[in-house]
């Protein structure tokens, strides 16, 4: 039988009027100050920071002159720019897309009960779980043009080599594919959580009625994974974007500034060209980006829900 | 391109990439890739990779800055220094930085501050001395010490090396603070792994040049 509550009555009960006449005390609010004045100092603080970095024309030794949207004018004409926004584009779609199935198709793989699934759980969480310096430079090995297993192993095939950080479009390749090495282990963990709690009544029923394997996935699997499949969507696209250590560890941002993304672009104007105010209208228009993704995932998450 | 006789500036220190020298060292460097004189994989290398392929012995000729022997001391006894290379107009060249020691003038005394490090530059000759440093002296005074003088790799660079040595800021003839930014800006290193990816010379250059203006610019 379902609960009914009457919040009419609820609201003219002696508790609840005597809370509202309650004088206003403001201890509990002078003891939150010190939390406030905390957060704010690490949140806001850098941020508002970093906001009026922009409009200066500063370096790392002064703030410089305030030049308005001056530094953000010069992002919009350069180059540079709009060659990092493309690349991050392609590094976070990519990532996210292909991350998903992967981890998704892991995560179906590992929800059943079979001999070995806690082996293999732990085995696939490798690649998140080891250090990025630790597992970049273990890929650089394995990639090498002389000696690298891959080439070697394509080499036994008639294949390559491929100078995998040698050439723009490889390099490119090369980083998004270990990004996704990287990423899939958090989506395949996800995943596999939002996949146990479905209740297994729904694929009972369903097969009592007939529905095959794919119908059963199409209609009960993906509705429930929704919701904690946009939010992994937008984490790892906030994750992509924000992805210093991969291409900076692996190519540098190179060859010829193919794998460099709008952190990378960043942190070149800022510590490389010493341009403080460029590094950071880099960043608030990143920050900018991120925040316009964000929330168009999560109104089309909310419609949905 | 300075061993070319050529540099990013003109001696107006206005930028100058695109200038015949230049063209034409790189054009060089370019030719050697059409020509598949270059290792293919040269583009994604970096200093590092320079400094372990020559101490296994995988390359004959390495350009290096002074103190590779303290780098290498396994190896310190195979290898020599050759004399600097002559362009194909008799230009000799090599490049140079200069650590500058900087005060700043923002502090609270500048005027004594600026007379400590006139007297420390004038005394810190035991930092080499004593291990600290094994880069070159910028001091005269210091070059002609028995250390320097004593020692056959730093003599050699001394003699041979220093005379023709030039800065980034060539054919400026003075420094700027800018070069500074030039330098981080990264776009020389971007000019040569697309010459060592086989991209045209031309377009190349007119990047890197444009690349170079808007750090000058700014």
């Amino acid at each position: 039988m379902p609960l009914k509550v009457d919040l009419r009555s609820r609201a003219a009960s002696p508790a609840v009027t005597q809370t509202i006449n309650q004088p206003f005390r403001p201890l509990p609010y002078v003891l939150l100050l010190a939390s406030l004045a905390f957060i704010f100092i690490i949140e806001f603080y850098p941020f508002i920071n970093g906001v009026s970095f922009s409009f200066h024309k500063g370096s790392l030794l002064s703030t410089g002159a305030f030049v308005g949207l001056g530094n953000y004018l010069r992002l919009f004409n350069s180059p540079s720019f709009y060659n990092s926004l493309w690349f991050s584009f392609i590094f976070a779609f990519f990532n996210v897309l292909v991350s998903y199935v992967l981890g998704l198709a892991l995560a179906l793989f590992l929800d059943p009960d079979f001999p070995g699934r806690g082996f293999c759980r732990v085995a696939l969480l490798v690649p998140w779980i080891v250090p990025a310096v630790v597992s970049i430079v273990s890929w650089k090995w394995l990639i090498a043009d002389k000696g690298g297993l891959v080439n070697v192993i394509l080499g036994s095939f008639g294949a390559g080599p491929i100078y995998f950080l040698s050439q723009s479009g490889w390099a490119m390749v090369a980083v998004i594919v270990i990004k996704i090495w990287r990423s899939f282990p958090f989506m395949m963990l996800s995943l596999l959580a939002a996949l146990q709690v479905i209740d297994k009544t729904y694929y009972e029923a369903a097969r009592i009625d007939g529905a095959n394997r794919w119908q059963m996935f199409w209609r009960i699997t993906l509705p429930h994974i929704k919701n904690i499949s946009i939010i992994q969507a937008i984490l790892m696209i906030i994750w992509s974007i924000n992805d210093f250590e991969t291409p900076f560890l692996l190519t540098q941002g190179g060859p010829s500034n193919a794998t460099e993304n709008l952190i990378l672009l960043s942190y070149r104007y800022t510590f490389g060209r010493n341009d403080v105010g460029l590094g950071s209208a880099v960043a608030i228009l990143t920050l900018i980006l991120l925040m316009v993704l964000s929330t168009i995932m999560m109104r089309q998450q909310a419609k949905s829900a | 391109m300075i061993n070319n006789g050529g540099g990013l500036f003109t001696k107006e220190r206005t930028l100058d990439l695109g200038s015949d020298r230049n063209l034409e060292a790189l054009g060089f460097l370019a030719d050697l890739v059409k020509n598949q004189d270059v290792y293919p994989a040269s583009a994604g290398y970096s200093g590092e990779d320079a400094v372990s392929a020559f101490s296994q012995g995988k390359g004959a000729l390495f350009l290096s800055n002074p103190g590779l022997s303290n780098r290498l001391p396994k190896i310190a006894d195979k290898f020599g220094l050759v004399q600097p290379l002559v362009g194909p107009h008799g230009d000799k060249g090599t490049i140079f930085w200069v650590n500058n020691i900087m005060l700043y003038k923002q502090g609270k005394h500048p005027a004594e501050t600026k007379f400590f490090l006139e007297w420390w530059s004038e005394h810190e000759k035991d930092l080499w001395t004593k291990g600290h440093n094994t880069q070159l002296p910028v001091r005269k005074s210091f070059a002609a010490d028995p250390y320097f003088q004593g020692d056959p790799e730093t003599k050699f660079i001394l003699d041979n090396y220093v005379p023709v040595a030039k800065t980034t800021a060539t054919l400026a003839t003075e420094i700027f603070p800018k070069l500074n930014d030039v330098e981080g800006e990264g776009a020389l290193q971007s000019l040569s792994q697309s010459l060592l990816q086989g991209k045209d010379v031309n377009s190349s250059v007119k990047t890197a040049a444009d690349r170079l203006k808007s750090v000058l610019e700014d």
